[in-house]
């Protein structure tokens, strides 16, 4: 059994990473959220079909990740006011999960630049994508 | 005022394009923090340049 590895992540709103999932194209879960309640009610599951101990708000299950591998998940950290990942041990060396975590990363903080710039009043000349995947915006103030 | 953001591994990085004055450079600093980012580089203030020139001749006239 791999265990998970938790890691950091600079999302702290649902909204942008719920788009920021959208975008990656995964199928993904989220967990109903009553008022008040907690938002991490769905729970891992490992490639053998167990139930893990971790619980998540989001999560992409393993059948839409790769034969061997286990769910990955984003739980929400009251204290740390972000959402931080889980990632089995094992999938780290696998490069579509790998890749699957650092696109939600990337399309997240995209996210929260648009949300940002349009709160701002500012006004977006371009978006560029590089051939390695950094985004490039350039807005401006009125 | 133009920003250029740029996006890479999740992580946020804003530079200030243009000459910056004291009150513009206050809202980048507060855009970026909103941004989840940070500041790289910015051009220096007019106040900042006056300070180094000023001191500059200052450090002459001890001479």
């Amino acid at each position: 059994m791999s265990e998970y590895t938790t890691v950091q992540t600079d999302i702290t709103d649902a909204n942008l990473l719920r788009l920021a999932l959208q975008d990656v194209g995964l199928p993904f879960e989220e967990a109903t959220v009553e008022a008040g309640g907690d938002r991490n009610g769905l729970s891992l599951v490992g490639y053998l079909g167990d139930t893990r101990p971790q619980t998540v708000q989001f999560a992409i299950r393993r059948r839409n990740l790769g034969r061997l591998s286990n769910d990955i998940g984003w739980v929400w950290d009251e204290s740390a006011q972000r959402y931080f990942a889980y990632v089995s041990d094992y999938d780290t060396h696998l490069s579509n999960v790998k890749q699957a975590v650092e696109q939600v990363a990337q399309r997240a903080a995209y996210h929260q630049v648009i949300k940002t710039v349009n709160e701002y009043g500012m006004m977006i000349e371009s978006e560029t994508v590089t051939p390695s995947g950094e985004i490039q915006v350039v807005v401006r103030t009125f | 005022m133009q920003y250029l953001i740029t996006i890479k591994n999740g992580k946020v990085t804003i530079t200030v394009q243009g000459l910056a004055g004291a009150g513009c450079q206050g809202k980048s600093v507060e855009f970026a923090q909103l941004l989840g980012g940070k500041i790289e580089m910015t051009e220096h203030t007019e106040e900042y340049y006056a300070q180094v020139a000023a001191t500059a001749q200052a450090t002459v006239q001890r001479q």
